[in-house]
């Protein structure tokens, strides 16, 4: 109810600033506060989205958890709160971990600049080069999107192979210089900018790849964040591809570093723990720090699409 | 400044079937000079000016700036600046940017850039707006940004496709004095492409009027308005459209409806006469005039005239200028326009005497709408 009032106050407020332009609020309301009572005022969604949180959220909270835990504590059932920073020292010291660290950022990071620049590239030809045969290269890039990974793993592999890559951190890369998700979603973002903006540019002096590079990607920095974003969790978090061409552990990839964590008969769950814990700090606070361009990206696509 | 010339420039636009933009447009602006290209929706007026700007590449044909041959240059080598209908302003970059934007590119030293921008902001008001970005501009700010844009380049020729087909009515006034002053001031030639008639006769030095790819008019305003070359130049011109009545000439007597005339020079056959609304006069003040008595339909009183709309005896003409429109239906009653001065005690359903004046008569033949040098006078009433 008082949340009702404050809301005619400012109405009314709004309502007879109309004439002045002028805009008080009565009642001691900021317009900063109306927004924030909206926000955490209830609503029968939450009582669908609570529970989700807290399934999404309690196994990484059962996670950090048990990677504070000692061993002994591990092995008995319920949540036993400890704090066991040695398990992190641990975890760090008896595996090469700041190698798998580089050779994960340095495969990652390839892996999204590669990304970034061809899908850029081939979206952009898709989506305003006249050629022949676009539309049905469009659709050989889209029905690719459709083939799981399992189906083409073999003939990756013996392609990577026959090109002396096994074994090696190249071998984690390029298979996936250029995927289909980025050149499909730049290609539909290219699609939704008005052309006539390129047009402008031309006519002001710029070539075609000045065009899209001092033009058009500048506009697309949210669609670039999706697509870099979701290509860094995809590489970074990759565990069948490294398994299956990485033999020797200098080339070990983290995802594939946690398993040497796991012996035979014993398994050290504090310590495999403290290590995906650290496998994943990167990654979540890169996606913090990126979410905003995240959401604005699917929510324009979402708007235009 | 330079002219720009289009030399038999044809257009077709590849698919099944084929469309044809442009059929051999042949069209010369002059230097300095302000040309408006009218015409109805797809008639080829864009794509005679994108081609142009360079942003489409001729069938065939020639187009030259000055003395240098185009058609195969791409935009940026043509010297050329175009705003556009949506104002295309690039959304990242502040108003100051977007104005400097031409000029880096060009390579403009950084201190010049400076001072061009400054004073094209100063000239088109933009100086409070220079750290905006286009998304915080009112539609009437961005319309002046995207002219400063175009114009700071100092280009030799100076493109607009229907830059104000974005604003309301008043600002689109207010934007149609300011073009026409910036342009008489900086004395760019000038492309300007419409289908607002009112833009067309208030900014244009000359109008060329097109339809389906083909040049059927050039001249001043007046001239295209006053003197039509063809039944559809008269019927797009204007606003209400000329009134077209079918009629016979025999024996150099035209008639067409309840109108009766003398049609000195007039060929025997069937012709269309037209007359603009404010060739009819109430008929107290049009004596010795031909009569016509119009049923009356609409009554728009516009304050300083009344816009009369009814029904006279006769068969409309009719001319497809927008084909998504109908016909006009066949009958023995033809619906008109009158433009009668300030107020008007008229009222739909009464009988309107009116008067037409024959020295604002337009004749034309019924089988090629071509129009015909006729000598009107108004016929002894019998």
């Amino acid at each position: 109810m008082g949340d009702d009032r404050q809301t005619q106050q400012v109405s009314a407020a709004v309502s007879a600033a109309g004439s002045t332009g002028t805009l008080e609020l009565g009642g001691g309301l900021r317009p900063g506060d109306l927004a924030a009572k909206r926000r955490w005022a209830p609503s029968w969604w939450h009582l669908v989205l609570i529970p989700l949180a807290v399934v999404m959220l309690f196994p990484f909270f059962w996670l950090v958890v048990t990677s504070f835990q000692t061993l002994a504590q591990s092995r008995t059932f319920g949540l036993h709160f400890a704090f066991q920073w040695h398990n992190y020292v641990d975890a760090w010291t008896q595996a090469p971990f700041g190698r798998w660290l580089f050779n994960t950022t340095l495969v990652s990071v390839t892996v999204v600049i590669s990304n970034l620049v061809f899908c850029s590239l081939a979206g952009y030809a898709l989506a305003r080069m006249r050629f022949f045969g676009n539309g049905a290269l469009f659709l050989v890039i889209l029905a690719t999107l459709m083939v799981p990974f399992q189906v083409v793993m073999v003939p990756t592999l013996l392609i990577v192979r026959s090109l002396g890559l096994v074994d090696t951190l190249p071998a984690l890369m390029a298979p996936n210089l250029v995927t289909p998700f980025g050149v499909f979603m730049l290609r539909q973002f290219f699609r939704t900018m008005p052309v006539e903006i390129e047009e402008a540019a031309r006519i002001d002096g710029a070539g075609r790849l000045g065009t899209l590079f001092k033009v058009v990607m500048p506009s697309m920095r949210a669609p670039l964040a999706t697509v870099g974003i979701m290509t860094l969790l995809w590489t970074w978090n990759d565990f069948l591809w490294p398994l299956i061409v990485i033999q020797s552990e200098k080339n070990y990839t983290l995802q594939l570093g946690l398993m040497s964590f796991q012996g035979a008969h014993n398994i050290n769950w504090p310590l495999v723990m403290a290590a995906t814990v650290m496998t994943q700090i990167p990654m979540l606070a890169i996606f913090v720090l990126a979410q905003r361009w995240f959401v604005q990206s699917l929510a324009t696509q979402g708007l235009k699409g | 400044m330079a002219t720009v010339t289009l030399d038999e420039v044809r257009k077709v636009f590849a698919g099944k079937p084929p469309t044809v933009a442009l059929e051999g447009l042949d069209l010369q602006i002059e230097d300095g000079e302000m040309l408006i290209l009218v015409g109805p929706s797809g008639c080829g007026k864009t794509t005679a000016l994108r081609c142009v700007a360079g942003l489409e590449k001729p069938t065939s044909g020639r187009i030259l700036i000055g003395e240098h041959e185009v058609q195969e240059l791409p935009p940026r080598k043509r010297d050329v600046a175009m705003v556009f209908q949506n104002y295309a302003l690039y959304p990242y970059l502040t108003v100051y940017k977007n104005l400097a934007f031409g000029l880096k590119e060009h390579k403009v030293p950084r201190p010049e850039v400076d001072r061009r921008v400054r004073e094209m902001s100063a000239i088109l008001g933009l100086d409070a707006l220079l750290g905006r970005r286009p998304a915080q501009l009112s539609g009437g700010q961005s319309q002046r940004v995207a002219m400063g844009r175009a114009l700071v380049r100092e280009p030799h020729v100076f493109l607009l496709d229907e830059p104000l087909s974005n604003l309301d009515a008043k600002l689109r006034g207010q934007m149609r004095a300011e073009i026409l002053q910036l342009q008489r001031r900086i004395g760019v030639t000038s492309l300007y492409v419409t289908h607002d008639q009112a833009e067309a006769m208030t900014l244009g030095d000359r109008i060329a009027v097109i339809n389906a790819g083909r040049l059927l008019q050039l001249g001043t305003p007046e001239d295209v308005f006053r003197r039509p070359v063809s039944l559809f130049v008269a019927a797009f011109m204007g606003t209400p459209s000329m009134n077209l009545l079918r009629g016979e000439v025999a024996g150099g007597v035209l008639r067409a409806g309840s109108v009766e005339l003398h049609a000195g020079g007039a060929p025997d056959g069937p012709v269309v006469l037209g007359f603009r609304p404010e060739a009819l006069l109430p008929a107290r003040s049009a004596a010795g005039l031909p009569q016509l008595e119009m049923t009356v339909d609409v009554v728009e009183e516009l304050g300083n005239e009344t816009l009369v709309y009814g029904e006279v005896p006769g068969e409309v003409a009719s001319v497809e200028i927008d084909p998504t429109l109908p016909p006009p239906l066949p009958g023995s009653r033809a619906r008109v326009a009158a433009r009668l001065q300030g107020f008007t005690d008229v009222h739909s359903g009464e009988a309107l005497p009116l008067g037409l004046r024959t020295d604002a008569l337009h004749v034309f033949d019924a089988a090629t709408g071509a129009a015909l040098a006729v000598e009107a006078e108004a016929a002894p009433t019998s």
